[in-house]
């Protein structure tokens, strides 16, 4: 595995379950998508990550696998705080949720978002991440 | 002397019926005084014999002018006895003449205003050949009727005839002329027009003789009356016209006018309107006078005998009874009389009129029998009607108010209906009737809580509907009846069915949350098996793995299959336009995912639309995706190229769906079968028993309608057909 062909430099994994969160560093890496796999349980905690780095540009990921179904704070709430953002942020970010969702409802929700650039269906696997970032 | 004597004596043959002058008459009376003073005088002198002798000719042929019979005496020397027996006469003869025009001066004036009052002139022509030149007589109300001034005319009879009626001229004279010729007088009547105006002709009568010569025969003059008899003729006329109105009253109208002579029972007359009124003529009454009473019906006929009893009592009496018309028909009369009676107070003549009533009586009865029909249905009915003014009192109320609230019309009407109504219910009540003032002709439904007699509260159900605006009605006319009980099961039922609702939407909400927590930690076992197999190269570990696989999608399927029933049976019909080609390619690449092995088999896709069909785009993906991943899951692998074929015809009417495969197909036995829920063929079928039953839930939500053709070995084929709304 070339340590130089990383698709991306750094994704966070945003998933209350720990298997999910799990499998994600396991195909990611795996896959060589990510050099470096940042895994976070809710979504409170990954805003937080975001809002403390939001000037350390080396920390902030380049890719988001954002989960729907979370407790307390669901992926679209998320995704209504995230707005809250410097663009700094937002510009360095691609945020694809991914979810167990087939509810067309949950899908075009997520489409019309202006942040969110795809929606995958768990389980995540190699081939679908070969569609992921060059859409 | 002899002037006047001479001007006394020519107006005297002239016959004028002219009053003497005054100062004539005063000549005469000194003359007479004269000659008596001459007389004495006479006796005693002789002197003066010649001309005794003189005056005693003249005074003898004064009076044989005068008439007198007796002859003078002559040359008997007795002259002054003679002169004094003629002085003697000639006073006489004189005064008898003073005497006579005195007596025609009165006759004059009498004459003069009997003409005046009677409107009526005189007039004398005298009868010459050339009547115009003549100047004729008129007396004084002759000028006055022709309208011309008598001191400033002389009259002829040109200028009369010029004051005739033009066209009365011709037959005017003509008359004149018989009268000469033939038959001596006249009476007849003309038109004049007094002072030649045309435009104020009078009527007049004449009545002329011809006065003849008598021992010539000779016509001397004509003497006539003429009296104005205009108002006289237009009364008469009046009274002629009246006449004839009445008469063709009498004749033509509807009625029957008829006079009885009770003493006699003789009919003195009857209007000719019997004949239309009772089929018989006149003479029929007059000949058989009890046939009036033979022709009423015996029912009525008590009615006639009561109405006599009161004329005989001489109070008048109107009856209304039938009779049977000569043709056999019923009618109804209403007869009025009026009795006289005699000085002993019995009763001598009937005057009345009879009228044909029929109509007026046959609609009295038709409104009286549908009255007491609308009345018993009202008052039987489980409905009640009431009339509600505008200040909400009861005007009001049939008899059924008993049934349904208790009270008795009396006790009610009179009383607000605000008494009554729940006090939630009021304001609504009252504003509502309220507001029918502003759309009158829109009937208000209503369901209000009223106070019923014994203190219990009814519900009452009615309609409301505004009729101020007439004048029998003036108010709110509400017909309502007891719902209680109805209300009471409605309510019930309400409260089961919001229960159900309730317990559905819950039991919908369990479903969905239930498949979709389910499927999570299916998504991430699948995602591990994956990720472990492609981490290993073990033979046995692999296999094992994809039997996992299997087992876990095919519960996934099963999942997917209770979401989407769930889906279908919460939500709502969503339209919009279908791409069928869009949604069939979406199709086709999600199958790829599910196919267990079969992706050899071929999905031909055959798309003939025209954007115009619009559906529901996530249940007609729910239907295809079922049908054509069934087609893939049982296709006949005996068969060297399995295919499934999906033909769509889509237009602004409808679509029609084929999918079409060349599969196992199934035994006609089960086709009845196949769209249960959870049914399943056999053991071998991978699926959940589930996506046939959604296939028809789904297509029964659209309201289409599906069609199965299938047989073993041969394939299957469903045809779909879905409205557009």
């Amino acid at each position: 595995m070339d340590s130089n062909n990383f698709n991306f430099e750094k994704v966070m994994v945003v998933d209350d379950a720990e298997i999910d969160r799990f499998l994600a560093k396991k195909v990611l890496t795996k896959h060589a998508f990510a050099r470096e796999v940042l895994p976070l349980d809710s979504a409170t905690n990954a805003l937080n990550y975001l809002s403390e780095n939001q000037e350390n540009k080396e920390a902030l990921p380049d890719l988001i696998f954002l989960d729907i179904n979370m407790p307390k704070m669901n992926g679209f709430d998320f995704l209504e705080e995230y707005k809250k953002l410097p663009e700094s942020v937002k510009k360095k970010c691609i945020i694809v949720m991914l979810s167990s969702s087939l509810l067309p409802e949950d899908r075009e929700l997520a489409m019309n978002n202006p942040y969110v650039c795809q929606f995958l269906n768990k389980p995540l696997t190699g081939d679908k991440l070969k569609d992921v970032g060059n859409p | 002397m002899n002037v006047i004597l001479e001007a006394l004596l020519n107006k005297h043959f002239a016959g004028s019926d002219l009053p003497l002058p005054p100062d004539l008459l005063h000549e005469l009376d000194v003359l007479l005084n004269d000659t008596t003073t001459m007389q004495q005088e006479i006796g005693k002198s002789n002197e003066e014999t010649g001309t005794l002798e003189e005056l005693y000719h003249i005074l003898w042929e004064t009076l044989n002018l005068l008439g007198a019979e007796t002859s003078p005496v002559i040359g008997d020397g007795e002259t002054m006895r003679s002169i004094v027996n003629a002085t003697d006469l000639l006073n006489a003869e004189c005064r008898n003449i003073v005497f006579n025009e005195q007596k025609t001066l009165r006759e004059t004036v009498h004459l003069k205003t009997i003409q005046r009052v009677a409107k009526a002139g005189s007039w004398d022509v005298p009868a010459t050949r050339d009547l115009s030149a003549v100047q004729n007589y008129w007396s004084a109300e002759l000028f006055h009727l022709l309208g011309i001034d008598p001191s400033e005319t002389k009259i002829t009879y040109e200028q009369y005839i010029g004051l005739v009626h033009p066209d009365d001229r011709g037959f005017m004279l003509e008359e004149v002329n018989r009268a000469y010729m033939e038959t001596g007088r006249y009476d007849t009547e003309y038109r004049i027009i007094p002072g030649g105006d045309l435009n104020n002709p009078r009527i007049v009568r004449e009545i002329a003789e011809v006065i003849k010569d008598e021992h010539t025969g000779e016509p001397v003059s004509l003497i006539g009356v003429t009296m104005d008899i205009t108002e006289i003729k237009l009364a008469e006329r009046a009274i002629v016209d009246a006449n004839t109105e009445l008469r063709t009253l009498f004749n033509t109208m509807n009625e029957v006018f008829f006079s009885v002579n009770v003493d006699q029972d003789k009919l003195l007359q009857i209007s000719p309107a019997c004949t239309r009124l009772y089929g018989y003529a006149p003479e029929m009454f007059t000949k058989d006078p009890f046939l009036w009473f033979t022709v009423i019906v015996d029912e009525d006929k008590k009615k006639m005998h009561e109405s006599n009893l009161l004329l005989s009592q001489g109070e008048n009496s109107q009856v209304e009874y039938r009779i049977r018309h000569k043709n056999g028909q019923i009618k109804w009369l209403l007869t009025r009389m009026r009795p006289t009676l005699n000085v002993a107070g019995k009763l001598i003549r009937i005057d009345g009129i009879s009228a044909d009533v029929t109509e007026r009586k046959e609609a009295e009865l038709a409104l009286a029998n549908s009255e007491l029909k609308l009345r018993t249905l009202l008052e039987n009915s489980n409905d009640a009607i009431v009339i509600i003014n505008e200040h909400l009192d009861y005007t009001f109320a049939t008899e059924s108010i008993g049934r349904i609230i208790g009270y008795a019309t009396e006790e009610f009407v009179g009383t607000s209906m605000l008494n009554y109504i729940h006090e939630e219910d009021r304001g609504f009540i009252a504003h509502s009737l309220l507001s029918l003032n502003t759309k009158p002709e829109e009937p208000l439904p209503f369901e209000v809580r009223f106070r019923a007699k014994d203190g219990h509260w009814v519900w009452l159900e009615g309609v409301a509907t505004n009729h101020s605006k007439e004048e029998v009605i003036k108010g709110y006319i509400v017909n309502f009846r007891d719902v209680t009980e109805e209300i009471r099961y409605r309510r019930e039922l309400e409260d089961a069915n919001d229960k159900l609702k309730k317990t559905n939407t819950e039991l919908d909400r369990f479903v969905y949350s239930v498949s979709h927590d389910l499927r999570a930690p299916l998504a991430s076992i699948l995602g591990l098996i994956e990720f472990t197999a492609s981490e290993t190269d073990d033979g046995d570990i692999k296999q094992n793995l994809s039997m996992m696989e299997e087992s876990i999608k095919k519960l996934d399927v099963f999942i997917l299959d209770i979401l989407d029933y769930s889906r279908n049976a919460r939500l709502e019909v969503k339209r919009t336009p279908i791409d069928f080609s869009g949604l069939l390619i979406d199709i086709r690449n999600s199958l790829k995912f599910i196919s267990t092995g079969n992706s050899n088999v071929e999905i031909r896709i055959n798309i003939d639309e025209d954007g115009t069909f619009c559906s529901d785009r996530s249940r007609i993906s729910i239907i295809l995706n079922n049908l054509i991943s069934n087609a893939v899951r049982y296709c006949d692998p005996a068969k060297p190229a399995p295919y499934v074929e999906v033909t769509v015809v889509a237009r602004a009417g409808g679509a029609l769906i084929g999918v079409k495969d060349n599969g196992i197909g199934i035994h006609k036995d089960y086709h009845q079968y196949i769209f249960n829920m959870f049914y399943r063929i056999s053991e071998k079928s991978k699926g959940s028993g589930l996506g046939l039953y959604l296939v028809k839930e789904t297509i029964e939500k659209l309201n289409g309608d599906i069609q199965l053709t299938s047989m073993p070995g041969v394939g299957t084929e469903f045809k779909i057909y879905l409205p557009n709304p």
